[in-house]
């Protein structure tokens, strides 16, 4: 028993289910961040808006707290793959739209939130038009509504992930493990990892293998990679 | 190509900003209440932004014009700079606003009237002495010209100011477009910085290549404007010396030294903070892991490496230009 439905696959995609409202949006990216610790945080949802039909999907630019007033802008450094938009995130649900935006109530919440795990790069809003001026929510269109976003959802997961494989800057280590063998703290560890990086700056084609790191223990490790350096 | 334009709500019907509009038509426009809002949160990313930048248009509203750093100067007492644009469209990995800023996106100041007067009242303060005014300081003077307009307003500002006040544009870009199509003026100073090409071919990425900066110094020499050369900073290779000497020579071929204004040399010298906040951008680069030394918060080239390359330069160039002309920016 959670206090949230979480799903998730080999991959390292999870969904969890946050119910409704910016402060259980809030309390599930932290349950999330708690337990798998994601590079990237995608609130899909449906929302109001005055003019767009029902079942148009769209992410948002900027997402504005009714309540404080807050603003959030997610950062597009890929293609969005589908048109943007302003999106108001409400306390109450609302069958009025007083601007021309979308309207939620678990966005501002869910960035609130997520914005301490992630930069703004990561953090994405997918919203399908539930409602509208002419036509009410309707609860049991819901399942049908989200398969609309699907595309938009996976396509921008495949591009968050093609994004993050292009700045990984990996060391040719498991600097975890290493580590461990050694016994070295989180700040011994911090350290190793530099000391590796400058040497893999400056002379990639020496670097010591992983085996022969394993070798060295919490008391001969920094100091050998600190002397190897100078030399 | 900027895809995303953020605009603070006060501006959106800002002359400048509609005419902004008409240019980049049907990008992504987003209204902010402030650009503070957009530019400043921690949780950004400079490295990824950098691939993909975005245009924030807002209001300077204090602050608009500060004294530059001691040591900032080209021979004159009194100098300030102030800055229209935070960020440039070229990504110069030694650049220390990878450090300084959060985020990567460009922020235009439009309001280019306060500045105007800003610059005004600072000349004033002076009693009629000289005082030099630097724009290319958090920016490129000159490299969004297209968007913003800016030489274009300030080399008319200029025109109408006393005789010394000066001004300073800085750049690594070639649009010079506003400057040939205006009669020179002795005020303004057209400033470039140079590295050798391997250095810029390496880590200035989107600046143009050297010939085509040269040609466009030669061609604001050969019109009548005062033009500078900025070797600043200079950056480290093993065979720095060689490649500094081949980068003067090409120059000052292609160049008249006695019509060159000013030359400064500028050491890689920043505030540890940033180089951390840099080093955590790029931990794979070798430029942050070249003989640098931290000292008093400061990260430089060793002490004794920094000299021998400010003087090895300094000497080299006195073989082209008087010492008058030759500056050492070392703050």
């Amino acid at each position: 028993m959670t206090a949230f439905h979480l799903y998730g696959n080999a991959a390292g995609t999870f969904l969890i289910v946050t119910g409704v409202g910016k402060v259980r949006a809030a309390a599930a990216v932290g349950f999330l961040a708690a337990r798998a610790a994601p590079s990237c945080w995608i609130n899909v949802g449906t929302a109001g808006h005055p003019d767009l039909p029902v079942g148009t999907v769209r992410l948002a630019h900027k997402i504005v707290d009714r309540d404080s007033g807050r603003a959030f802008y997610p950062q597009w450094v890929i293609a969005a793959p589908t048109a943007t938009d302003d999106l108001v995130t409400v306390s109450r649900p609302a069958s009025e739209f007083p601007e021309t935006a979308l309207h939620d109530m678990e966005a501002a919440g869910f960035c609130e939130a997520a914005r301490h795990f992630a930069t703004l790069e990561w953090i994405h809003v997918v919203k399908v038009v539930s409602d509208n001026r002419g036509t009410a929510f309707q609860r049991d269109r819901v399942g049908e509504l989200m398969a609309a976003s699907l595309p938009v959802l996976e396509r921008l997961l495949a591009d968050l992930g093609e994004l993050r494989e292009s700045v990984r800057d990996p060391l040719p280590f498991d600097v975890e493990r290493i580590a461990a063998t050694a016994g070295l703290t989180r700040a011994q560890t911090r350290q190793m990892e530099r000391l590796l990086r400058r040497w893999q700056a400056l002379s990639p084609d020496t670097l010591p293998t992983e085996a022969e790191l394993c070798r060295l223990d919490r008391a001969t490790l920094l100091p050998w990679l600190r002397r190897r350096l100078r030399d | 190509m900027i895809e995303t334009v953020y605009v603070e709500e006060a501006l959106w019907c800002h002359p400048r900003v509609a005419a902004l509009r008409d240019r980049l038509g049907g990008r992504r426009w987003v209204r902010c209440r402030h650009y503070g809002e957009v530019f400043n949160p921690r949780s950004q990313d400079f490295r990824l932004q950098k691939r993909r930048p975005a245009l924030i248009v807002g209001e300077k509203r204090s602050r608009l014009v500060l004294e530059a750093p001691a040591g900032y100067a080209i021979g004159g007492r009194h100098n300030y700079y102030f800055s229209h644009l935070l960020n440039c469209p070229y990504d110069c990995r030694y650049c220390f606003l990878q450090g300084m800023f959060r985020s990567a996106h460009f922020v235009w100041f439009v309001n280019y009237e306060d500045f105007r007067r800003a610059i005004e009242a600072a000349y004033a303060k002076h009693g009629g002495e000289a005082v030099y005014f630097f724009a290319g300081y958090d920016s490129d003077s000159l490299a969004l010209e297209p968007l913003t307009g800016f030489a274009e307003f300030f080399l008319d500002s200029f025109a109408n100011m006393p005789e010394n006040a000066f001004l300073e544009l800085r750049s690594k870009s070639t649009n010079i477009r506003p400057l040939l199509r205006r009669q020179p003026r002795d005020n303004v100073v057209c400033a470039f910085s140079f590295t050798p090409p391997e250095v810029s071919r390496r880590w200035e990425a989107g600046v143009p290549p050297l010939e085509r900066r040269l040609q466009a110094v030669q061609k604001l020499q050969r019109h009548g404007w005062p033009v500078g050369l900025r070797f600043d900073p200079l950056i480290h290779v093993p065979d720095w010396r060689a490649q500094y000497r081949r980068l003067f020579e090409v120059l000052f071929a292609a160049l008249d030294p006695g019509k060159v204004h000013s030359v400064s040399i500028g050491v890689f010298r920043l505030p540890a903070r940033y180089y951390d906040r840099m080093t955590a951008l790029y931990p794979a680069e070798p430029l942050f892991h070249g003989p640098l030394t931290a000292t008093g918060g400061m990260v430089a080239y060793r002490r004794e490496l920094e000299q021998e390359m400010v003087e090895g330069c300094r000497r080299m160039l006195l073989d082209y230009l008087p010492p008058e002309k030759l500056f050492s920016c070392q703050f």
